[in-house]
This record gives C-alpha cells, structure tokens and sequence, in this order.
C-alpha cells in the first residue's frame, strides 16, 4: 500500500495540514490574546484626573503634539477625555494604523477602559461584575481572556476541516477507483463476480478511510493536541457517507469527468447544512474528539444506521452499473 | 486557438442532468449559507459544561462539569477544555451583565464609551501644522480648551454602540463609539472567510478544468490535436473558457466591492491555479493521482496564498494576492503591494504554463524524477538558461520547504531531520538543471551558475530584512552553495539521486554548524 505514491502524498498531506494548523494556531494565539504580556505607554490630552490614577498616562499639551509623539513612538496611544466623573465619557482614542501595533495595544487599552469603567461606576453606585474563578483545590486563578480561541480554532474549525477533507479524498478516491474498474470490468469479471468487485471496493474504501482517520488524530496526538480515540468513529462515518455520495454518483454519470462534478455539486450543499443544523457528523465529531461521550451514542448509532442504508442502495446501483456496462 | 476553446465549451454545455444538479446546489447553497449567516456555526453546541442552566449554546449541564458555579464564585478544571469554557462563561456573563445594568440605569451604565481612530505611524514627510514634536513632560496643567471641544464635538456627533453583545444603539449621527467590552484587535477572522468564500468559485473552476485536462491525456487527444496545434495554442485554448468564466466570477465579485482591480487579483489566482493544474496533469500517470497529487496541491497553495493574509502586518505578506483583497475589502490603501502580488503570481503562473506546454513529448513517461529531467534537458541548453530556470525555482522551493517544514513539525526539536529535508528540497532543485544540461555544457559552470542563482534569489528575498552592514556575511552562503554544487557534480555519475543525497547532506551540515556558532 505504502508504494502507491497517492497513499504516501495522502498521509504526509493530513500531517502537514495538522502541523500547519497548529502553526497558525500558535501565531493567532500569540498575537492576538488579550492576556499577552504588553504594557502600552499611554498620552493623555485633557483633563481626566481618574483616569490618570488608572492609566499613569503621558501628559500632552495638545493633540498636535500628542500625535507627533504617537508617530515618534513616544507613546504607544493618545487618549483625548476631559473626565466627567458623573455622565458619560466620550473619549477619543488614537492608535497605531499598522496592525501588528494595533493588535498589541487594543488589548492593553482595553483592559485599561474596562478599568476606568469601573470605578466611575462604583463612583455612580451601579453595580459591578466580579466573576472570581478557582481551581479544584479552591485556589484564586487567574484565567487569561481570549484563551478560548485556540480551544475553538483546533476543536470547532480544525478538526472539522480535517474530517471533511478526509471525507472528499475518499469521495474522489472512490469515484476513481470504480472507472478505473470500468475499463477493465470484461477482464476481470471472467474470474469473478460483481459482487466480489464490489465489496472488494467497498473494503479497499473501508481501509483508506480507517487508515487517514488514524493518520489525522496521530498528526494532532504528535503536535500535542487531545484527540479521543472515539473521533475515529465520526470521521468514519463521514468518510463512508461521503464514499456512498460518490458510489451513486458513479452510478448516474456519464463519465469520470461529470462524476467529479456532480460530487462536488453535491458535496458543498451537504456540508453546509453539516454545518447548520445539529446533531450532524461534523458536530458529532467535535465533540467526540472532546471526548464528549454522554448524549453522542444514540447520534452515532442513527449516523451508522444512515451509512448502512446509504452503502447498501450505493453498492446495489455500482453493481447495475458494471452489469449494464457489459 | 479559439477553435479549442470552443470545442471546450461544447463539451462543458452538454448535460441537461449536469445543469439541473448545478441550479438546485446553487439554491440549497444559498438558502443554507443565509441561515449559517443568520444563525450561526451550530457545530459548537454543548462542548462546554456546568452545573447550572446557560442559556448560551456552547453550554450544556453535566455532572462532571467542566466549570461549577457556586453562588458568586466560579471553580475551573485546570485543562484548556476548562480555562476555555471559564473563558466564555465569563463573556457570556459580561453580555448579560452589561444587558441587565443598561436596562436598571440606561446610558448612565456605560459611563466609558470609546472611539478609536487609526493613524499612520510610519515616518511622515510633512510635519502636523507647524508644531515641533513635543517630548512627553509630567505637564499638570489641564487642556481646558482643546478639551472641551473634543466633548463638545463628540457629542454632536455621536452613535452609540454599547457592547457588541447588547447590540443597541443610541442613535445620533455618524461617528461611532463602543464600550470597552468590545474593544477588540484587529481580528481578520472574518474578512479570511469572506475572501475565502471569494477565492472558493475559482477552486471549482480549475478542477473542471484539471478533469478535462486530464481526460485529453487519458483518452490520447493531445496526439492528434497536436498534429495542427502548436502546444502553446493547444494550453491556451483549453485555459480560454475557464479565464472567461473566473472573469466573470471575479467581475460580480468586484461589483460587489466597487474595485475593479479585484477582477486582476482574482484571476491571477485563477490563473496560477490553472497552470498547477496543467502542470499536475502533466506529471500524473493516471486519474487517480492527479486527484490527490491536485488536492496536495491545492491545499499547499491555499496555504501560500492564505497564511500571509493572517499575518498581513508583516511587510512580504502583501506579496500574496488574498492579501491584497482583503486590504481592498477593508478599504485600505494597496500602493505597491497590487502589482507586485500580481505580477509575483503570474510569473509563477507562466513559468508553469512554460514547462507544461513544453512536456506534451514526456506526458506518458514512467517517473516523476525521469519526467521532470527529461523536461528541463529539453529546456537547458544554454547557461543562462540554468540561470534563469534557478532563480525561477524559488518560490517552488519555498512551497515545498513549507510543506517539508509543515510535515516535520512535530519532531521540530531534532534539528538534523529537519535541516536535511530542507537541504534535499535545495539540492534537488539546484541538481536538477545541472543534471539536465550536462551532457551540452560543462557541469562545474552549470554547478556554479546555479549555486549562484539560488543564492541571489534566496538573498534577494531576505536583503530588506536584513541591515545593510551585515550583507558581508552572504560571502559565507554564496561559498556554501558552490560546494554543494560542486559536490553534486562529483557524485552525479552514480546517479541524480545520490548527487542530491550527498549535495544535500554537506548542505545540512553547513546549515548545523552555522546553527551552532550562532547559538554560542
């Protein structure tokens, strides 16, 4: 199997692909976490006494200046306030245009507004949120905000991807597959039967899909991302329903040509609503590779019962085919 | 020519069935993207738990929860799942919150709302007004005037939006303020799926373009097309109707947006994706592997093309056209950065289409390595031409150390496996051309014109990273990349393979060493 060059391209594709969304990842998280270490030097023009006692700001004459030193780097934001402790503040504030320091600063700012805001409520007598977190043990935390979305970009957008691209590898794979049978169906049918042709296809799908499900979590594993060994099933069950998707494809179209075509008008549609409504194979699969087993035994027995019924109608118009193409 | 591309056209008309599956996929497409839009991914439900009831969909009620509440007190599960799940918990309260308190007490509430103006901080050529730049100083005095006036503006002009999550909006005028709450960095999330969804379309079109491509290969059509075409026509005839249709694609998309430069952005992608589809038939033996050698390929290219546009404050990310475009749908300025990622695209584009439609003779052959030296001995038979096709190399290089680099990353901390794939992708790049011509030209000048190409087109790409004053330290590589050369020639005899493992292994070792001193 190894010295088929489509396999090998295969397997080092779903790893490159884990690697090269764990890269991004790492990017992403780095540079966008409000939590990174980043103290911004702060300008103030105007009269803000209580925002001064939160800030520390650098004091400017005017905006003119404010702004030139902005652009020296002197200061890496002005604030324009003139405080009115009692209403509300409108306050201006002047960033960098160049995104990296712009991704850098708005954090900073933020956590320093966020702040200011609350003491001028406390001054006002509105109430103020404090959500204090701790561990097991019942020791203050500090949870840094924005760690969510590396959680989300590997579990909700990566895996999924992942899982789909799987899916359309095997759904081209078995298009292929069934013309290249086509050919040189009169050869071989005078050894065996259909039926035998067909099942042989169906294990040679079975064992490609098993092999890039179990390709994809070991490139996570590897890269030091959870991954439940139970995520095996949904990204199998998409790969079968997605072989099944292109078996009845094969049986309807014209050429190979049509086929891949039809299967990709097809396929967009169905991820799509994968993607909207829930519980769904892709759904299924985010949560089972969170190991999330509790509700997910009567989904991912109704999807098994689903890609029964979709390979048994699949293998019975494969085999019209061949028949009728002899 | 045009005789092609209408005969393309033909055959692409044909099926009613195709049709009808086209306009009922557009249909469901359309009518589920409005609901994903509207609704949102519905893919998160329940990844998080408590012990309590969230009304927030990613929240579910376990009894081993990820976070427990307890009256005002929040206790975490010290993994990722429960610092994420806190994360979250936590803005949901915050939105709520914020909900609660506008209703109790209106606008007093927000007693902080923000405006955030982006300037430009590189060095300016015209000065503010005439003022001198004014070091920050410990002033007290406050700026009653200039002050008042902000306020006085602001108020005026005010449109009020408190906190993304309670998405009310005190109506006024123009300008827009925010809560802190929804301060947030320039996150290019959504534009990234915006010109993903743009750049989609044009995915389909070349791989309709890659079917067809291949089944002329396939069904021996190129043989007898080519008795009265030229295999310039021959390429470009097939490529004319999909060009036709990415520009009308493009040109809706450009509509859209009111830039007509997208309308180029987007079919020197289409175009680039056409050449690698063609270049991919050329190098697949059967239908099978142009399909997944095409998917490899598509994925490395989306990450070429992608990757810089996430990180797009980095100066060489202007270089990839999604890029651009999504400057352009921020309606940033482009300056510089629209020719050059265009015309950077296309000369990729066009050296692909250069080779393909010199291979038509080599289409059958047996082995990729066979192939592609048989294809280049076709092509060097002149030094300038190893010169050139080197330097031409190079973003091919940097695509295939991408994907070397993508594939090692889990074994990152042992340098030597990487540093050796690396050097493999050089060698086998800067080997090949001089393989090829040796037998027409002397292989130690070939060697030396290679070396020397790769390095100045290597070198080019990094001189505005590096300071001028430590340019006396390519003297070192240049020297390095003569060696390896010369050591490729040496061992070729035994074969182009051998050549390159040698090549690359003193490649490697230079490349450890180097690693080493400058770890001291």
């Amino acid at each position: 199997m190894f010295r088929e060059k489509t396999v090998v391209l295969t397997l080092l594709l779903l790893v490159a692909l884990s690697s090269l969304s764990q890269i991004v990842a790492t990017g992403l998280v780095f540079l966008y976490n409000p939590s990174f270490e980043f103290k911004a030097r702060i300008g103030l023009v105007g009269n803000a006494p209580i925002f001064e006692r939160v800030a520390n700001p650098m004091r400017f004459e005017n905006l003119s200046s404010a702004l030139n030193g902005l652009r020296k780097g002197y200061v890496d934001a002005v604030v324009v306030l003139n405080e009115n402790p009692k209403g509300v503040n409108y306050v201006e504030v002047y960033v960098p245009k160049e995104e990296v320091k712009s991704i850098r600063v708005i954090p900073y700012l933020k956590r320093v507004f966020e702040e200011y805001q609350t003491v001028l409520r406390e001054l006002n007598g509105i109430p103020v949120l404090n959500v204090r977190s701790y561990d097991t043990e019942g020791r203050p935390i500090s949870v840094p905000e924005g760690i969510s979305l590396k959680f989300r970009f590997i579990y909700v957008v990566l895996i999924p991807t992942v899982v789909v691209l799987c899916g359309i590898i095997v759904g081209i794979y078995t298009i292929d597959v069934l013309y290249e049978e086509l050919k040189t169906s009169e050869v071989l049918l005078t050894s065996v039967g259909v039926r035998d042709v067909v099942i042989g296809k169906i294990v040679a799908v079975f064992t490609v899909s098993l092999m890039l499900t179990l390709v994809w979590i070991l490139g996570f594993v590897a890269n030091g991302v959870n991954v439940s060994i139970a995520s095996v099933f949904p990204s199998l069950t998409f790969c079968i329903l997605s072989s099944s998707i292109a078996m009845m494809v094969f049986g309807f179209s014209e050429s190979r040509e049509q086929a891949h075509l039809i299967y990709s008008l097809l396929f967009i549609p169905l991820i799509l609503s994968f993607l909207t409504f829930t519980p769904s194979p892709l759904s299924l699969s985010v949560r089972l590779s969170l190991g999330i087993l509790d509700d997910c035994l009567t989904f991912a027995i109704a999807f098994g019962v689903v890609d029964l019924i979709m390979l048994t109608t699949s293998c019975l118009i494969v085999k019209g085919r061949i028949t009728k193409s002899l | 020519m045009i005789e092609i591309a209408r005969r393309e056209i033909r055959i692409k008309r044909g099926s009613k069935r195709v049709g009808l599956i086209a306009l009922i996929s557009l249909i469901l497409s359309v009518l589920l993207f409005y609901k994903l839009v509207t609704n949102g991914i519905a893919i998160d439900k329940g990844i998080y738990s408590t012990n309590v009831p969230v009304d927030y969909r990613p929240f579910k009620i376990s009894e081993n929860p990820d976070i427990i509440v307890y009256r005002s007190a929040v206790y975490v599960r010290g993994d990722l799942k429960g610092y994420s799940a806190f994360d979250e918990f936590r803005s949901y309260l915050k939105m709520e919150y914020n909900r609660w308190i506008y209703e109790k007490f209106g606008e007093r509430a927000f007693p902080v709302l923000v405006k955030l103006i982006k300037v430009p901080t590189k060095p300016v050529k015209v000065e503010i007004g005439s003022e001198r730049v004014v070091k920050p100083t410990s002033v007290t005095k406050p700026v009653e005037r200039e002050g008042k006036e902000v306020v006085r503006t602001v108020k005026e002009n005010v449109n009020v939006t408190v906190g993304k999550p309670l998405e009310k909006v005190v109506e006024v005028k123009r300008s827009e303020y925010i809560t802190p709450d929804a301060l947030k960095p320039p996150i290019l999330f959504e534009k990234f799926f915006y010109a993903f969804l743009f750049v989609m379309p044009l995915y389909f079109i070349a791989q309709t373009f890659s079917s067809s491509f291949m089944e002329d290969k396939v069904r021996g059509r190129f043989e007898v097309l080519l008795t009265v075409l030229s295999n310039r026509d021959l390429i470009l005839g097939k490529m004319t109707p999909y060009l036709i249709l990415g520009f009308f694609v493009s040109f809706a998309i450009s509509i859209l947006f009111h830039s007509i430069v997208m309308v180029c952005l987007l079919l020197s992608i289409l175009l680039l994706m056409l050449s690698l589809d063609a270049f991919v038939v050329f190098l697949s033996r059967s239908y099978k592997e142009m399909s997944f050698i095409s998917i490899v390929v598509t994925l490395l290219i989306t990450a070429y093309l992608f990757i810089p546009a996430v990180f797009s404050f980095v100066p060489m990310s202007g270089l990839s056209p999604v890029t651009v475009l999504i400057n352009i749908m921020e309606g940033e300025k482009v300056g510089i950065y629209l020719p050059l990622s265009i015309i950077h695209v296309s000369l990729i584009s066009l050296t692909l289409l250069y080779l393909t439609s010199n291979s038509f003779e080599f289409m059958h052959h047996r082995g990729l390595t066979d192939k592609l030296i048989q294809l280049t001995s076709k092509l060097t038979d002149r030094y300038y031409k190893v010169f050139v096709f080197t330097i031409a190399s190079i973003p091919f290089v940097l695509l295939f150390e991408i994907f070397a680099l993508a594939v090692l990353y889990p074994i990152r901390s042992y340098v030597f496996p990487v540093l050796m794939s690396l050097a493999i992708v050089e060698e086998f790049f800067k080997g090949l051309f001089v393989y090829s011509s040796r037998d027409r030209l002397n292989p130690y000048i070939s060697a030396f014109l290679s070396a020397f190409a790769f390095f100045l087109g290597e070198k080019l790409i990094l001189i505005p990273l590096i300071p001028l004053r430590l340019t006396v330290l390519f003297v070192l590589p240049l020297l390095a990349h003569v060696t390896a050369t010369t050591v490729f020639v040496l061992t070729m005899r035994w074969g182009f393979k051998l050549g390159v493992l040698t090549s690359s292994t003193f490649h490697a070792i230079y490349n450890g060493v180097m690693l080493w001193l400058l770890s001291l």
